[in-house]
């Protein structure tokens, strides 16, 4: 995992700029009184880090003025990701951060632009600081499904456990979140927040559950897609006349069929072209005809049967319809003379029609009675309007079911009115063929070989149009069935990781418990045992009895180094920097902080470093740590430095 | 009421036999048929009538055979089912009126029988415009052609308005 390291501090404005000591130590210390600039110290580095710092905003009441209002200020952060350098740059009062790569070895491209990227995500799929900071530390964007929404852990959010900030109340432990809302500082993002610093298998599963999220989501669009695609399919081909699904296969083997009988009239005809029927040709071509209108004659009635059999379901529907119809005018009447003369009501008796006075659960005759299975012979206005809708809907769904008939009814009459024709012309000709010379009855026998060929033609052309759809629903299916594959191979791996990270949770928690209680019982005297909640993973001192308000100090700061401990012997996200501002503004004896920040010597490093910056009181440091102190600021010497003058 | 308790209400629902519908048929029918201080004899006319204008396919049959016997069988089966829908309300329309006297819609007059209303409606104790709102327009339409198809139906006696509704129209039909 990355580890982050914060290299150097700067500000600059018109009138007034600060240049911090390059911070290369594996522990920095800021030393100085009350006011003198070391909250301004960590506010420069954490809105640098894209955080939100009240002071700096012009609306605040307890704004930073000389920052405030300033002129032409930003930021500057240098800082390093797994060894790699890079610049943030934020402008004060901007919401985004221009990110420079610091090539060393090349001279020609140093301090290599790289991007400006905004701090809030205003739509999903805008790529934000956040994202790009997360992914250098390799940490994936986790979302977190809550309430019908899903909220992004930003950057921001995991800092709350990395920046001990200046707080009046410890208990929390987390930083307050920057918008503090019901969604952002939930428990469950909280949870998620420390889930995520310590366990490396819960980023793979949070990853994972995203990913399914996406895959489910592609999966519904490519089940939607298909379901339409199918229905445009089935009406296109409805009107091309198919009545039923045919798969590619039987269409191709219609197309074969189709084609190969084409071939077979095509040579014919040629072939009658150069010859001329002899009588004997010529009854068979009238068989041909008469066949053919046999054949027609049948399909006329069958479809005169069909049409016959849809008018009278029509009548019939027509019928429901009126009645539905009826019934509608009815109850808008009874609603209205409802409201206006107040008749009746549940409580009206059914002989005599007046009112009477019945006792809940009860009938008229006095029995005992469910109110609820109480058939009452009145509805009230809501009931009644109830019943209208439900009768409306009703009418609409006949309605639907009629206009369908109606228009398959017109589609059937078109195929009937060309059947008819076809028949008249028929009967015209083998009527009239008797009495054709020889060459009117070939130009007749070409005719009738004209006559099949386009109408096979017609038809190829339906059935490859149908099969090139058909094959489309084939290619919409396979991704279908891909998606649904791929979205099951990740729900597996889901589970699977859903149960690892639960162990390995278990182990990190243990771990936790572990340093913490080694910390804090060496810190204070009176605490017996230290460990977090396996559900909260707030800290619980004496099992929950300890309630010593002087702890609340070190119960934070050592929940804070525990993290940091445990990253550096574990191979957990966590990114090896501690943040600490001045942490005995709660209230902490000095024997205590020094004993508390004595711990930071017990932390090492045995492969990569790590930091920790830290601004406590002057001298409120074991003597041992002198030599760590960077920057000693004072009333009379503080942070923010008035620019020199520039002689104009 | 969980949900399948509604549909089964729904379900249950027939719009002809609601009692609401029942009572605008009724007053369509007396304001219609009576004059502003007239009187309309026999309720059990009403649950004739209610049959015959709450549907304009029975206007039409009454319409188109005046005078002559309904010689299309669907047409005999649409004017009989009155008769038997009628008598089926008969029994609700008395409660009906007599809901409506007691909340003074309408003044009632028992008849040598007891079991006969006569009914004069109070048109001054109804909601002003109710009667001739534009919902009821199709119902007051049948009931004028009737009005004029058949004289006097406010009058007549329950046995003539049989004679002359079903009788004469070719129907098997009695006075009950």
């Amino acid at each position: 995992m990355g580890a982050l390291r914060i290299d150097k501090i700067s500000y600059y404005g018109d009138n007034y700029e600060f240049e911090s000591p390059e911070l290369n130590g594996i522990l920095s210390i800021i030393e100085g009184p009350n006011g003198a600039g070391k909250s301004t110290f960590f506010n420069l580095l954490y809105f640098g880090l894209g955080g939100k710092v009240e002071e700096f905003e012009s609306s605040s009441d307890t704004k930073h003025e000389q920052i405030v209002e300033d002129k032409n200020n930003y930021v500057l952060l240098n800082i390093s990701i797994s060894g790699q350098p890079f610049v943030f740059m934020r402008k004060i009062g901007d919401n985004n951060i221009t990110i420079h790569e610091i090539t060393i070895d090349s001279d020609v491209g140093k301090n290599k632009l790289l991007l400006t990227l905004p701090i809030f995500r205003r739509e999903t799929a805008q790529r934000i600081f956040s994202d790009w900071i997360l992914e250098k530390l390799n940490i994936p964007v986790v979302e977190i499904y809550q309430g019908g929404k899903n909220f992004k852990l930003n950057f921001n959010d995991l800092l709350r456990l990395i920046y001990h900030n200046q707080s009046p109340d410890p208990q929390g432990i987390y930083k307050p979140a920057d918008n503090s809302s019901f969604l952002s500082d939930s428990i469950e993002v909280r949870r998620a927040i420390f889930q995520i610093l310590v366990g490396k298998t819960l980023l793979a599963l949070y990853e994972a559950v995203g990913q399914l999220k996406k895959s489910e989501r592609e999966l519904t669009l490519a089940k939607d897609v298909l379901k339409e695609y199918q229905s445009i399919v089935q009406e296109i081909l409805n009107e091309y006349g198919f009545r039923e699904v045919t798969n590619n296969v039987f269409l191709q083997q219609q197309i074969n069929s189709n084609q190969e009988q084409l071939e077979k009239l095509q040579l014919a005809r040629s072939q009658r072209v150069s010859t001329r029927p002899s009588p004997n040709e010529f009854l068979s071509a009238l068989d041909i005809d008469k066949r053919d209108l046999g054949m027609s004659s049948k399909d006329l009635r069958d479809l005169d049967e069909k049409l016959g059999g849809l008018a009278r379901e029509k009548s019939k529907l027509i019928e429901v319809v009126n009645s539905i119809n009826l019934d509608l005018e009815r109850i808008s009447k009874v609603l209205f003379t409802h409201q206006n003369l107040e008749l009746f009501s549940s409580d009206t008796c059914p002989y005599c029609l007046t009112h009477v006075s019945r006792v809940s659960g009860h009938c008229v005759c006095g029995n005992k009675v469910d109110e609820n299975d109480y058939q009452r012979f009145f509805y009230s206005t809501s009931e009644y309007i109830e019943i209208y809708t439900s009768k409306r809907k009703s009418f609409e769904t006949v309605k639907m079911a009629a206009d369908d008939i109606d228009n398959e009814f017109k589609d059937l009459s078109e195929v009937r009115k060309n059947l008819a024709l076809r028949i008249l012309k028929l009967e015209n000709r083998i009527n009239t063929s008797y009495e054709l010379n020889e060459t009117q009855l070939n130009d007749l026998n070409i005719e009738q070989y004209e006559e099949k060929i386009f109408e096979i033609r017609d038809k190829l052309n339906e059935l490859t149009q149908a099969l090139k759809m058909e094959n489309k629903i084939a290619d919409h299916q396979r991704e279908y069935e891909y998606q649904k594959n791929l979205t099951e191979s990740i729900r597996q791996k889901v589970n699977l990781l859903d149960s690892a990270a639960k162990e390995e949770l278990r182990a990190r928690v243990m771990e936790f418990d572990k340093i913490y209680n080694d910390l804090m019982t060496r810190v204070l005297a009176d605490c017996r045992t230290a460990s977090i909640n396996s559900d909260t993973y707030l800290p619980i001192i004496n099992n929950g009895t300890y309630r010593e308000a002087s702890a609340s100090v070190p119960k934070r700061f050592l929940y804070y180094l525990t993290l940091l401990k445990m990253s550096l012997t574990e191979d957990i996200p966590y990114p090896k920097l501690l943040l600490v501002d001045t942490p005995e503004t709660a209230g902490i004896d000095e024997e205590n902080l020094k004993r508390m920040f004595e711990q930071i010597r017990d932390v090492k490093s045995e492969t990569e470093g790590f930091q920790i910056l830290l601004s406590t009181g002057i001298g409120k440091y074991p003597p041992e740590f002198e030599h760590a102190v960077v920057m000693r600021v004072r009333t009379d010497n503080k942070l923010l430095k008035r620019r020199r003058q520039l002689a104009s | 009421m969980d949900n399948n308790e509604k549909i089964k209400r729904r379900l249950n629902f027939i719009s002809g036999e609601d009692f609401y519908f029942l009572t605008y048929e009724v007053m369509i029918l007396l304001d219609v048929l009576t004059t502003a201080n007239g009187e309309f004899k026999d309720h059990r006319k009403l649950a004739y009538l209610i049959e015959i204008i709450s549907n304009s396919n029975v206007i039409n049959v009454l319409m188109r055979y005046k005078g002559k016997h309904v010689n299309n069988a669907h047409d005999k089966e649409l004017l009989f089912s009155t008769f038997i829908n009628g008598e089926i309300h008969e029994r609700e329309i008395f409660k009906l009126i007599l809901a409506f006297d007691k909340k003074g819609y309408v003044t009632i007059n028992r008849s040598v029988h007891t079991e006969v209303l006569n009914i004069k409606l109070r048109r001054e104790n109804l909601p002003a415009q109710f009667l001739i709102n534009d919902v009821f327009m199709k119902d007051r339409k049948n009931a004028v052609i009737l009005k004029q198809l058949v004289k006097r139906l406010s009058v007549l006696s329950f046995e003539t308005f049989i004679t002359k509704i079903y009788k004469e129209y070719g129907i098997q039909a009695w006075a009950l």
